[in-house]
């Protein structure tokens, strides 16, 4: 197997994360990594940096991964991308659109390079089942979805460098919301109306949003809502998603701290006639999964467009900017289209 | 690999999907030969028989039917009855069971009583073929043993098959002939196996690049084989020869050169088959005598719930590749 050479830039939780999936693939060699906090990078024996771009250039590399705060990912995503380098960058790609379009005129102008962002969602075993069902048609086609994804929060939530409006730049919706609201455009398509209502509901003294409903439109009719919470209280992660045959319910999430339940996808077909059940109860189908390979999927695509050629199928840049101009007009709080 | 599991409610089969006197005459012509068969009781008479799943000694006897004795695999928890192939197929070959299986009033029963079954398996089918081959439509596929019209017709007319061939079935129809396949379907075959890796290698040599095979069995690690034991009704020689665990089933598949991609036991009647034969259960079982005693519909429909998520149910289903 062909070794790709990585440097990680930021080797908090996410960094560490990709450390390791990257050595459970093994066709990854990292020669670097880099972080503020020099204390992050102890008991690592790759070479070590503080400062990202002398990591960069002081490194022989084929790809860079940017795990760092949003403020600092748009100038790190461009300047391995002009260097020649493959990247994979953590999302939301930025603080905001103009950090994101800033990214992709440097992509476009470079001849689309590999450059993947981090919607690791879409890796989850449920969101993949979720998405064989629907372009499969077994339950005919989507017509509405439903999704909350809630944090309890915590003691210093209000103090993370998440709700610090400089260097991230939104709050829960921006945070964690971006990845609901990217399973929603991954299985109902662009939206193109959007009505929001972004609030401090209980974190008054933050400078983001702790909470973001959103009903969204596509072209074509059919509708999403959205609920972003920070004050959820008990962490949650629910998506319904209505076809014109049947109704598919992905419940729970796996995460290493299993804080957001068991992982499951639960489909029904329509059976007005009962045929499978008492009415309103037809046969019900669940899936559940005791393991979460999304990163190890994540981090294959990857390697398969750095060593391979593989186009990159999931966290496009095209994604990034429909996204980002997406939670533009959320925060906007647009009423109509 | 994908570990998941599958389960539907409890209560909304309001159908036995046998009915009673065909069922007394399947019995019939299954007992009759076993009488006739010198093969019975060799279970016991035979120190040590290997597995033949996982090839291991440690067996012991676990319960007689008709006085053939069923043998359980200490190691992989699969039951069998040690057996000859010769004889296997002197039974399978049954001229009045045949007749009676191909019947219009047999098939006609099974329409009626497992029509809805077959419709869940289909849609089933489809997903998962989807889900690993990104397609579900026009594919090449044979069809192991169905012996039911029903099935058959619904897999034919589901816009699964481009081509569609019925191998090695009672049914007297004619299907095309395929030299591969993208889905072999494989269902309620293995309980007639003597050699379950050997049938299952021939399978894997049917499949194309990238195709998958789909199978489903009765497996003895269930909770109501194992809780009534020679006591099941719808376990009999040598109808059912083989009843690998759920364990086993994964071994099996591997031995043949599959990778496993999932295995479910999303079957449903454990709790129901348990019921109906509540006053056969040993009298030493006190758990399950109790469950039965106290527990409410609810509570017993979420225990087959229980059975189906913990891989506990006794009707396994599993989709697997050719291992690269």
């Amino acid at each position: 197997m062909e070794k790709i050479k990585a440097v990680i830039i930021g080797m908090g939780r996410m960094g560490r994360t990709r450390y390791d999936a990257m050595q459970r693939h093994g066709g990854y060699e990292v020669v670097a990594l880099c972080d503020k906090e020099i204390s992050n990078l102890d008991g690592y024996m790759e070479r070590k940096f503080s400062d990202w771009k002398d990591c960069i250039d002081s490194s022989e590399m084929d790809a860079v991964f940017v795990c760092t705060y949003n403020v600092v990912i748009p100038e790190i995503v461009c300047y391995s991308l002009e260097k020649g380098y493959a990247v994979f960058s953590e999302k939301p790609p930025g603080r905001n659109l103009q950090d994101t379009l800033r990214m992709k005129n440097v992509y476009d102008g470079l001849g689309a390079p590999v450059l993947k962002y981090g919607f690791n969602h879409r890796y989850h075993n449920s969101v993949m089942e979720a998405k064989a069902l629907l372009d499969s048609r077994i339950l005919g086609d989507i017509v509405c979805a439903r999704g909350v994804y809630g944090k309890a929060g915590s003691p210093g939530f209000a103090r993370e460098w998440r709700n610090d409006a400089q260097i991230s730049g939104g709050g829960i919706m921006l945070d964690q919301g971006i990845h609901m609201l990217d399973l929603m455009y991954y299985f109902m398509g662009e939206f193109t109306e959007i009505q929001s209502s972004v609030d401090q509901l209980v974190w008054k003294d933050m400078p983001t949003e702790d909470s973001a409903f959103s009903i969204l439109r596509t072209a074509d009719g059919k509708v999403a809502s959205l609920h972003s919470s920070a004050i959820q209280w008990r962490h949650k992660f629910s998506l319904d998603l209505i076809c014109t045959k049947g109704f598919i319910s992905l419940d729970g999430l796996l995460t290493s701290t299993c804080s957001y339940g068991e992982e499951k996808i639960s489909y029904y077909r329509k059976d007005l006639e009962q045929k499978t059940g008492g009415l309103g109860r037809p046969m019900e189908h669940t899936m559940c999964f005791d393991s979460d390979q999304s990163w190890d999927y994540e981090i294959k695509e990857f390697y398969e467009a750095v060593a391979e050629g593989a186009p990159i199928r999931e966290g496009t840049i095209r994604d990034a900017v429909n996204l980002m101009k997406i939670l533009e007009r959320i925060y906007k709080g647009e009423k109509t289209c | 690999m994908l570990k998941a599991y599958d389960y539907s409610e409890l209560g909304q089969q309001t159908k036995e999907i046998q009915d009673a006197e065909l069922f007394r005459r399947e019995k019939e012509g299954a007992l009759k030969f076993v009488l006739n068969h010198s093969q019975r009781s060799q279970g016991r008479s035979m120190k040590k028989r290997e597995c033949i799943v996982c090839g291991s000694t440690h067996t012991r006897f676990i319960f007689s039917r008709w006085d053939v004795d069923y043998l359980f695999c200490d190691e992989c928890c699969s039951i069998f009855v040690p057996i000859d192939e010769e004889t296997i197929q002197e039974y399978l070959a049954i001229k009045e069971m045949k007749e009676l299986r191909i019947s219009d009033d047999y098939q006609e029963q099974a329409e009626c009583r497992r029509g809805r079954i077959w419709d869940e398996l289909v849609m089933w089918a489809q997903f998962r073929i989807y889900r690993y081959l990104g397609k579900n439509i026009d594919l090449d596929v044979i069809d192991y043993g169905n012996r039911y019209l029903g099935s058959v017709e619904r897999f034919r007319r589901s816009g699964l098959c481009r081509h569609y061939e019925l191998r090695d079935s009672i049914m007297p129809l004619e299907t095309e002939k395929l030299p591969a396949a993208d889905v072999v379907l494989y269902m309620n075959q293995l309980q007639h196996e003597v050699n379950p890796v050997s049938t299952l290698q021939k399978l894997n040599q049917q499949l194309k690049e990238g195709g998958i095979l789909i199978i489903n069995t009765r497996i003895g690690s269930g909770f109501d084989i194992l809780t009534l034991k020679g006591s099941m009704d719808s376990i009999f020689p040598y109808e059912h020869i083989m009843l690998p665990s759920k364990k086993g089933l994964e071994m099996i598949l591997e031995q043949a050169g599959f990778e496993l991609l999932e295995i479910t036991t999303p079957g449903t009647r454990d709790m129901e088959a348990v019921l109906r034969n509540q006053d056969r259960i040993e009298e030493s079982n006190f758990f399950v005598k109790y469950l039965l005693r106290t527990a409410d519909k609810a509570i017993l429909a979420d225990f087959q719930q229980f059975l189906q998520k913990s891989g506990l149910s006794s009707f396994a289903q599993a989709v697997a590749r050719v291992r690269k």
